[in-house]
């Protein structure tokens, strides 16, 4: 039917010739069940009931239609996001967001039947009546999964990235819409099994127009946030609600986040983006209000059409309204009617219903003149008229409180106030401290379902250049967040959302003092930072480190000390405790910068140092500064094996065996240990967490007679063999500004080390930093990681060198060896001469990120120069006391505050990068340095390139901050070095 | 085979426990189920029959514990003094089973002692303990069933 609408000279003569004939096909195809899409309302299956997923309430339930009687509801997780019937409408599949699972129930009853476990963050669900199946999309796991009506996963197929909505045409395609990247996928579903069909990208207007990004006066932007997708009854059109992000300047809120729905063409094979078509905000979705200003809306959701297709609603989230598009003027039956030069398609919004009752408008759901609003902060129902036919009848409320979705809602008031104000952008909702200036965008239009791996892709599209801006997110931030959150959700609302009193356009509404907030904005301030800082989003604020349990804390009895490890792995726990991700990580040169970091931003500012520092010290609700020193020349973490020895529960200060070995998920959020770890789920043996000698024995008794499970419970190698483990703490952004500090992963990403398609050629982080052989990486040495375990070809010891050989060095001189050996096998170096020119090149071989990697590190080309009498004529980078020269040739980043002052220490706060000499993976640097003219032939050049931990400035700093410890200085290394000599 | 020891004088000490000795050799229950229980904790150990943990934790640690104590408090004194019997038995099939079970009896006993403190941590040595443990285990406790089915606690056959 699709095939036979969509074929333009077929339609044509059908228009022309058999007009009334098609009329009447219309009508009776248009009523079939021709289409669906993935939604999170439903109708039952002879329209009599509702069935709704209720998001964060955790619950399906049932509707009754007419008299909005809440019926049955079924409590089954935590964020309950879509739901489907098969094929009889005796069972449902819904999709459980934030747990992982799909969830089969049955039809009536709402029975739990199955519980699937999926890989992350399930979203979109449909039923495909052709084949017999469900596909399910996976938000954040880029996979569309096929499940059985049994429940049954049968397929798992890839996908572009961010696959969220669904919809099927009545051909047989699949449409998935790819929510971060503006893509939608075209799979041909004809067969059980999907095969993609096409990918469509919506078009970027800011490059599309311009050429380049980057214009201040161009609006519009990137499509983002694109979910659901409805197709138009005759199959021809898909209309897809979506934002567009403008971040390639710094955030202001008129010009930051725009509706839009984009609108593609159907036709078999040839499917594409009707660009000139597209909804966005000034032209077609444009109403004028009262003092001639264009009503402004935020966060499209949900599109249906009205039953006879000339109608279509839209759900702004966001603003909270409801906008109706006229389609009776639609395509190219009035395209002759049409004066202006460029053609739009001839829908525009002629309604936008202000201000739907309730909060965050989201699932519609229509029949005849009935149509249904899904609240999902207020959860409940909104019942509408839809206006009639006419394209003059206009869409009123006819029950603001239709129905209740849930009889108890799972969050606390106080939660559900902060994610109501996160989602809203509804100026209305509280004229007086409203959330946005003028219902322009919410915090949810940028950080989409609240904290999570979209963090990525919101930095990626607000990247511009450093050295002119590093940030992409929030300036001036008051205290950081965590030092002052009420005050800074203030002032960043002003900032970004024009709320608080910040639109100059409304100056009757007065502007909030975030230093001085009245109370009612302390009590909304503070519901906002409940939110903040749920399980699902940052507990513990300024890092993105998470536990995987209902409760946010937990106490130290609960970790096994990593002592405990030391009888049957003792050559990796003896590895471990020397090296710089052993115990101690609390040396002095971290207590210095943590207590100036709690003093300038607060103490709750520590946490940003701690989550990959002291994670486990996070976990356990640990606050306030460190009252002992940590002891950096304690070697083989003594005091674990003496506390496990006396049976003592500990804190450990680093990055213990039971932390690292029971971390569950990579966010991939951009660093900032955004890494979730679960304690509660492993599979423990009776007395293993014992501190008794007894029940210690006995435990390992148990391990040793099964280690199968003990190594089930604490070995995840997907995740360790992935480089994206080791960058949630490598890397590392400004908490707010998302300006990058450290991306030591993406600097990989970008280096010939990461080749996943050739594996020979392919290394990840654990192939150099925790391999026996860090001189020849391909080498790939045999070992044991249990005492009389078995040899494995490849072991991966525990030492994790890399460019750091002091902390470990002072404890292990192995430790500092091998990290000194890495260094002098990281770069090349090679000299010549021309002239009075000497050029020392410089090649990034074998580091497979930037050098130096790390902030603090020193590297830098040394370079004297002797005549035939041996008398020094020229040189560069010669220390004098302990110093680098300040000529000398660094490889360096110097990242600066908006003035362009070096901000040293205070890193978290520097705005963009004066200076960045480092060299890049594989990249060459060449060097050149002018000798003096009248020197003695024959001159002998000696050419070093050398590397320091710390500066000598840092580590007097240190000094004078912990005078009663006797801090050695840092070696300087010499990575290379090359002595030529050169006759005139 | 000899249902009765009353002929056995009990006089002193030393017969005391003679005659205690001797008629342990017919007191099998305690031992043989001593030996099932082993067996079945053991078994749910096994991969393959996939138990919960909860299960199996508590199995593993009840195989152990009972391989610590009960085992060698009961079925070692029985089968001492009831291998007496074993040699002087009439009974062809008892002698032979008798036997079988003697040796694959210390088998399994001696790897579990291996097991038990050494484990299987990976090596070949462990891994050929926890094999010969699995395997003798498996042939044991029928064989014993089969010797003891006249008397067995299980009582199957009961007449």
């Amino acid at each position: 039917m699709s095939s036979l609408l969509s074929d333009r000279n077929r339609i044509y003569g059908l228009k022309h010739c058999l007009a009334p004939l098609f009329l009447c096909l219309l009508t009776v195809f248009s009523s079939a069940k021709a289409v669906d899409k993935s939604s999170s309302i439903r109708w039952s299956e002879d329209k009599t009931k509702i069935y709704s997923s209720n998001f964060d309430g955790g619950s399906v339930s049932i509707i009754d239609r007419q008299s909005g009687k809440l019926l049955n509801e079924a409590s089954i997780g935590r964020d309950i996001r879509r739901l489907a019937f098969n094929r009889d409408y005796s069972r449902l599949l819904v999709s459980d967001y934030l747990s992982d699972e799909v969830i089969l129930l049955d039809g009536q009853s709402l029975k739990e039947i199955k519980r699937v476990k999926t890989p992350a963050r399930p979203f979109g669900v449909i039923f495909d009546d052709s084949n017999d199946q469900y596909y399910v999309t996976l938000f954040e796991g880029n996979k569309l999964l096929v499940i059985s009506p049994e429940g049954d996963i049968l397929r798992t197929i890839d996908v572009e990235k961010t696959p969220r909505g669904l919809a099927l045409t009545d051909d047989h395609r699949l449409l998935i819409t790819h929510s971060m990247n503006g893509q939608i996928s075209i799979f041909d579903v004809s067969t059980s099994s999907p095969k993609l069909h096409n990918i469509i990208k919506l078009v970027d207007t800011l490059v599309a127009k311009r050429g380049v990004a980057d214009k201040a006066t161009t609006p519009q932007g990137k499509p983002r946030l694109l979910d659901n997708i409805a197709i138009s009854p005759d199959g021809t059109r898909a209309w897809l609600p979506h934002v567009l992000w403008s971040f390639s300047r710094p955030f202001q809120f008129q010009s930051t986040v725009f509706p839009t729905v984009s609108i593609l063409d159907l036709t078999p094979g040839k499917e594409h983006e009707i660009v000139q078509e597209r909804k966005q905000l000034f032209k077609q979705i444009s109403i004028v209000e009262s003092g001639n200003r264009t009503r402004i809306v935020s966060n499209p959701h949900d599109v249906v059409y009205s039953d006879d297709g000339k109608k279509l609603f839209v759900s702004l989230a966001g603003s909270e309204d409801l906008m109706v598009f006229d389609l009776s003027r639609q395509g190219s039956l009035n395209k002759k009617r049409h004066r202006r030069k460029k053609f739009q398609g001839g829908v525009k919004a002629t309604q936008i219903y202000r201000n739907v009752p309730g909060n965050n408008p989201r699932g519609l759901l229509i029949n005849n003149d009935d149509l249904f609003v899904q609240n999902a902060m207020s959860l409940n129902l909104v019942k509408f008229n839809t206006g009639g036919p006419g394209p003059f009848g206009k869409a009123k409320v006819l029950d603001k409180d239709f129905a209740k979705l849930v009889n108890k809602d799972p969050l606390t008031p106080e939660v559900r106030l902060g994610k109501t104000l996160f989602n809203s952008g509804n100026s209305l909702d509280s004229p007086e401290f409203p959330m946005a200036g003028d219902f322009w965008m919410s915090c949810n239009s940028c950080h989409f379902d609240g904290f999570n791996f979209t963090n990525k892709q919101l930095m990626a599209d607000g990247r511009k250049d450093k050295k002119v801006d590093a940030l992409t997110g929030h300036r001036d931030l008051v205290k950081m967040i965590a030092g002052n959150p009420v005050g800074a959700y203030i002032k960043m609302i002003q900032n970004t959302q024009g709320g608080m009193g910040a639109n100059p356009a409304f100056p009757e509404v007065q502007k909030v003092d975030f230093n001085n907030p009245p109370t009612e904005v302390t009590r909304r301030m503070s519901a906002l930072n409940d939110y903040v800082r749920t399980r699902e989003n940052l507990p513990y604020l300024s890092n993105w480190l998470r536990l995987d349990d209902d409760k946010k804390f937990t106490h130290k009895e609960e970790w096994l000390n990593s002592a405990s490890c030391e009888s049957c792995h003792t050559s990796i726990y003896n590895q471990w405790a020397d090296s710089n991700h052993g115990m101690n990580m609390d040396n002095p040169y971290y207590r210095q910068h943590e207590d100036f970091a709690a003093k300038v931003e607060g103490e709750e500012f520590r946490g940003f140092c701690r989550g990959c520092h002291t994670p486990q010290m996070i976990i356990n609700g640990f606050e306030g500064p460190f009252k002992d020193h940590g002891d950096m020349f304690e070697k083989r973490g003594q005091s674990l094996l003496d506390a496990f020895d006396k049976g003592e529960t500990v804190n450990e200060a680093g990055t213990g065996c039971f932390f690292c070995h029971r971390v569950t998920k990579a966010e991939n959020a951009g660093g900032n240990a955004d890494m979730t770890v679960n304690l509660k789920d492993r599979q423990g043996y009776i007395f293993e967490e014992s501190t008794q000698a007894v029940g210690q024995w006995l435990a390992e008794r148990q391990i040793n007679a099964l280690p199968e499970t003990h190594k089930e419970s604490y070995s995840n190698k997907e995740l360790y063999n992935s480089s994206l483990y080791c960058a949630t703490c490598h890397n590392e952004f400004t908490p707010g500004p998302g300006a990058i500090v450290n991306d030591n992963y993406g600097e990989w990403q970008k280096s010939e080390f990461n080749n996943p398609k050739d594996p020979t050629k392919n290394k990840t982080c654990i192939d150099c930093h925790m391999t026996a052989d860090v001189v020849d990486f391909d080498n790939r040495v045999g070992g044991q990681s249990t005492n009389d375990g078995p040899v494995s070809k490849d072991v991966r010891v525990h030492y994790f060198t890399g460019g750091n050989y002091y902390f470990a060095g002072l404890r292990n001189p192995e430790h500092a060896k091998l990290s000194k050996d890495m260094l002098k096998n990281s770069v090349a170096l090679s000299v010549e001469k021309s002239g009075n020119q000497f050029t020392a090149k410089i090649t990034n071989t074998n580091a497979g990120h930037a050098m130096p990697g790390g902030a603090r590190r020193q590297v830098w080309l040394e370079v004297v120069a002797t005549d035939a009498h041996g008398k020094k004529v020229f040189e560069s980078g010669v220390m004098k006391d302990g110093y680098i020269p300040k000529d000398s040739r660094k490889f360096i980043q110097v990242k600066v505050d908006k003035d362009g002052k070096p901000v040293g220490q205070l890193f978290w706060r520097y705005e963009k990068v004066g200076k960045d000499t480092r060299i890049q993976a594989g990249e060459t640097r060449s060097e050149v340095f002018d000798f003096p003219e009248n020197v003695v032939y024959p001159i002998t050049v000696n050419t070093r390139v050398l590397y320091q931990v710390f500066a000598k400035a840092l580590t007097e700093k240190v000094r004078k901050y912990t005078p009663d410890i006797e801090i050695p200085e840092p070696e300087v290394v010499e990575i290379k070095k090359i002595i030529t000599s050169y006759q005139k | 085979m000899v249902t009765t020891n009353d002929h056995i004088p009990a006089t002193s000490l030393q017969n005391n426990i003679s005659v205690f000795w001797h008629r342990l050799a017919y007191k099998h229950k305690a031992a043989e189920t001593t030996l099932y229980l082993m067996f079945l904790s053991g078994f749910l150990l096994w991969d393959f029959i996939e138990a919960s943990w909860q299960v199996e934790r508590v199995m593993l640690i009840a195989h152990l514990l009972a391989g610590l104590t009960v085992f060698p408090l009961i079925v070692g004194p029985f089968w001492t003094s009831h291998r007496n019997l074993l040699n002087r038995s009439k009974k062809p099939f008892l002698r032979i089973t008798g036997q079988m079970t003697e040796w694959l009896l210390i088998v399994c006993t001696l790897t579990g002692v291996y097991l038990m403190f050494y484990g299987n941590p990976g090596n070949l040595i462990g891994q050929i303990n926890q094999d010969v443990h699995f395997y003798s285990s498996i042939l044991l406790t029928p064989i014993v069933f089969r010797h003891a089915m006249r008397w067995t606690v299980l009582k199957v056959f009961k007449r």
